[in-house]
């Protein structure tokens, strides 16, 4: 089921209503938690949750398992052994066809027809795993004891709003969540609704308006100047920030409403003075889950240079990798490490951890600079990440640099070059005046005439200039 | 959790009238994407809703799509002894001819329906002819379920400005739509006319037809219509040019199923892309010449029968 579908708004309030229904009985609330999970999942699929439960239940018991073990090398076997169930699923899923092929085109002239599996890519497939697996190495690492409670459990794995496109939780801010009662919480429902309309806001007019142009352009790369090729790439930038982080903000808010709190996914990023801030900023949840179970564990900066070097090279691909099973996304990764390594070696990734212009409400012309430089090499890096193949990406840089002064960029029809123009707007002046906040429709005036304002022209926007169609999320195919 | 409900259902009604009157502006700005709130567009839907009010007991109605309007010509069939009316409209769907037979099959009194069925028009969604009828005809209860029905927020959005812009400001009656819309020349009785050729010769991809549901029950529905009022129809399909034709895989499973539906009418004539196709789908005026002719020697062939009660359906 889809943020932006029809079925969601009736399936909403439904499950909204039923669920505070049932606040006097934890035990029943967590079941019906898991119950409107697996049906808004098994939407896509029904088959899909038969992985997902599978999943979910190797992770319980290894839990418990992890329990009961004092023997270290018996649960570092336990801990190792869930880890490579839930990665050979997601390799067989997502990489296997990737690597068969690649295989092929290597050894076998490009002929893969029996190598190749043709599986359909189970939907946020390796969002659940990752969370599943952060449970097991943090009760590997005893920092969270093992759940007792399946059904609790289970709702912490496939929690709906979060369950396809995460923010990818950790099972010690989440878990506990579902072990105590939760009770009605009124700001906090409200601050839930208004993030869930920033979110479709970013959504369903930036990212989709974004997608209407860049679509077009990257079919063709080779028919147009440079400088729309340029303007593609820059409106790519703002459709998968919107897009993306317009479903986080769906998912944290309509998390608030069943008065669950979900970590921050995305601060601002496009404002970061630098890669490594930018790196701070953006899929925060993914990033600090790389940090900490895979960059850490390897000695992350306090090793020798040859390692920092490794390590940091290690975290990206890694990353990129975790994005989809084609070599263009590994080569946005060792684009990002080639970026970031210059900081890291010379101590200088961690220079921007305060909010830009704190105090002020402009940048100096230097953050400024930074600001746009840091922009611009997210830009180059999106292309990569676009593409359907290196060459594509390279066929792309080619002519958008050798015809990038050969005329204006092409505009689209007015009304979408509108649309455009007020969303990028609304969308600079709403997030820079909500720089430090919890989240970028935070502040909002006291007045009511003007809150409600704000929200019924948010609301319009979203009903006058939608795309009508129901436009799928970028980041559920990862 | 009271005072947070209760806020919320205050709230809705609010945000409704705010969204109703921004939409209304914007509208009328132009600066709506999600509505077409202009008159008079390329299909002369609104001129035909008018001049069908000096229409009554005619011998043929054509219904159907842009392959129905821009290829029956009434003129034709005039000049051969038939009195006829053509009411089709741009890309119109089962689902908006049954709105418009709701409202004009009694006061047309046809004495047979030509129902043009086109493999591209039984699979699309309808909402282009939809904000093109909300736009372009009165609003009656029958387009306002037709709106609803479709869960388009285009649809909705069109729905709502062609409230305010009908019942409100009443925009409608004092519109005059051209004649000539682009290359497009309305004649009194539905046909358009167009003097050009724009044909390029286009591959397709190939393309295997479905049928939408809610289309075929939408031309059940209007066929039913036809039954009640013992109307005889035929179900016809234009030929398209070769290269569009070729690229439906499944075209004889495509005629069986309008064939159970009732007499259907498919023939592929000796046609030259080049000569007799306006585009990939449309016939140009010899070509126009070419098929009308064969269609008035199927008429004769076929003269009148009152349809069938109770024909045998998939």
């Amino acid at each position: 089921m889809l943020f932006n579908s029809i079925e969601f708004i009736i399936f909403l309030p439904i499950t909204f209503l039923i669920y505070w229904l049932l606040r006097r009985q934890l035990r029943w609330q967590n079941a019906f938690v898991v119950a409107a999970s697996y049906l808004f999942y098994g939407w896509w699929d029904w088959r899909f949750l038969l992985l997902i439960a599978f999943t979910s239940l190797c992770s319980y018991f290894s839990g418990l398992l992890l329990g009961r073990q004092t023997h270290p090398a018996r649960r570092r076997w336990v801990l190792w052994g869930n880890i490579l169930i839930n990665l050979l699923i997601l390799c067989l899923f997502k990489y296997y066809d990737f690597f068969a092929q690649s295989f092929a085109d290597a050894f076998l002239h490009g002929r893969a027809d029996r190598l190749l599996l043709h599986l359909v890519l189970p939907v946020g497939i390796s969002f659940y795993t990752f969370q599943a697996l952060s449970y097991s190495i943090d009760v590997y690492r005893r920092s969270l004891p093992p759940s007792r409670n399946l059904v609790a459990f289970l709702a912490y794995v496939s929690f709906f709003p979060q369950l396809v496109a995460g923010p990818i939780e950790r099972a010690t801010s989440l878990l506990p969540q579902f072990q105590q009662p939760r009770r009605f919480s009124r700001p906090l429902a409200v601050d839930g609704l208004r993030q869930m309309l920033w979110g479709f806001f970013k959504k369903m007019v930036l990212a989709d308006s974004c997608a209407l142009y860049v679509d077009q352009i990257f079919a063709h790369p080779d028919w147009y100047n440079g400088a729309t090729l340029l303007l593609a790439a820059v409106l790519f930038t703002l459709q998968i920030y919107g897009d993306f982080s317009g479903y986080s903000d769906i998912a944290i808010g309509c998390a608030k409403l069943f008065g669950i709190r979900l970590r921050r996914n995305f601060d601002l990023p496009y404002f970061s003075r630098d890669i490594a801030e930018f790196w701070r900023r953006w899929h925060i949840s993914l990033t600090t889950w790389f940090r900490d179970y895979i960059y850490i564990p390897l000695g992350g900066s306090r090793v020798s240079r040859p390692r920092v070097v490794l390590n940091t090279f290690v975290i990206f691909l890694v990353s990129g990798l975790w994005h989809g099973a084609n070599w263009t996304f590994l080569a946005w990764g060792a684009y990002h490490a080639l970026l970031f390594l210059p900081l890291i070696l010379l101590g200088r990734n961690r220079r921007h951890t305060d909010v830009v212009a704190a105090g002020r409400p402009l940048p100096s012309l230097r953050e400024l600079g930074q600001m746009l430089l840091t922009f611009l090499l997210a830009v180059m890096g999106w292309v990569l990440f676009r593409a359907d193949s290196i060459r594509q990406a390279i066929d792309y840089y080619r002519h958008m640099f050798s015809h990038l002064f050969n005329g204006a960029p092409m505009v689209t029809a007015p009304i979408d070059a509108w649309v455009l123009g007020l969303s990028v707007l609304i969308l600079l002046l709403v997030e820079w005046s909500n720089r430090g906040q919890e989240h970028e429709f935070s502040r909002q005036p006291r007045n009511l005439l003007l809150r409600w304002g704000r929200y019924i022209l948010l609301l319009f926007m979203i009903g006058a200039y939608m795309v009508t169609n129901e436009m799928p999320f970028i980041y559920f195919q990862f | 959790m009271k005072p947070f409900l209760r806020r919320l259902l205050f709230f809705l009604p609010v945000a409704l009238v705010g969204y109703v009157l921004l939409l209304c502006l914007f509208g009328d700005l132009g600066w709506v994407r999600t509505a077409v709130t202009r008159m008079g567009e390329e299909g002369h839907l609104n001129s035909r809703v008018k001049d069908i009010r000096h229409y009554h007991n005619v011998d043929i109605l054509f219904l159907g799509s842009s392959h129905c309007y821009r290829t029956f010509d009434t003129r034709f069939f005039a000049a051969h002894g038939y009195t006829s009316f053509n009411l089709g409209s741009s890309n119109q769907t089962p689902v908006q001819t049954y709105v418009l037979l709701s409202r004009y099959l009694d006061s047309l009194n046809p004495k047979q329906v030509i129902f043009e069925v086109h493999p591209d028009i039984m699979r699309n969604d309808g909402v282009e002819s939809a904000v093109n009828l909300l736009c372009n005809t009165p609003l009656t209860p029958q387009a306002t379920r037709m709106a609803f029905s479709l869960h388009n927020m285009k649809v909705f959005n069109t729905w709502l400005y062609a409230v305010y812009s009908q019942k409100v400001c009443h925009r409608l009656e004092r519109f005059h739509e051209d004649t000539l819309i682009r290359a497009y020349r309305y004649i009194p009785g539905g046909f358009c006319e167009v003097d050009t050729n724009e044909f390029v010769r286009k591959r397709y991809p190939p393309t295997t037809l479905t049928i939408a549901p809610r289309q075929l029950r939408a031309l059940r529905q209007c066929i039913q219509l036809f039954r009640d009022r013992h109307i005889p129809y035929t179900l016809v399909e234009i030929q398209d040019a070769y290269q569009l034709r070729r690229s439906f895989t499944n075209h004889p499973w495509f005629e069986q199923q309008m064939s159970a539906l009732g007499p259907y009418h498919y023939q592929i004539l000796p046609m030259v892309d080049t000569v007799h196709f306006f585009n990939s789908n449309h016939l140009d005026k010899p070509g126009i010449q070419l098929y009308n002719q064969h269609l008035l020697a199927y008429l004769d062939a076929h003269p009148i029968t009152p349809s069938p009660q109770n024909p045998k359906e998939p």
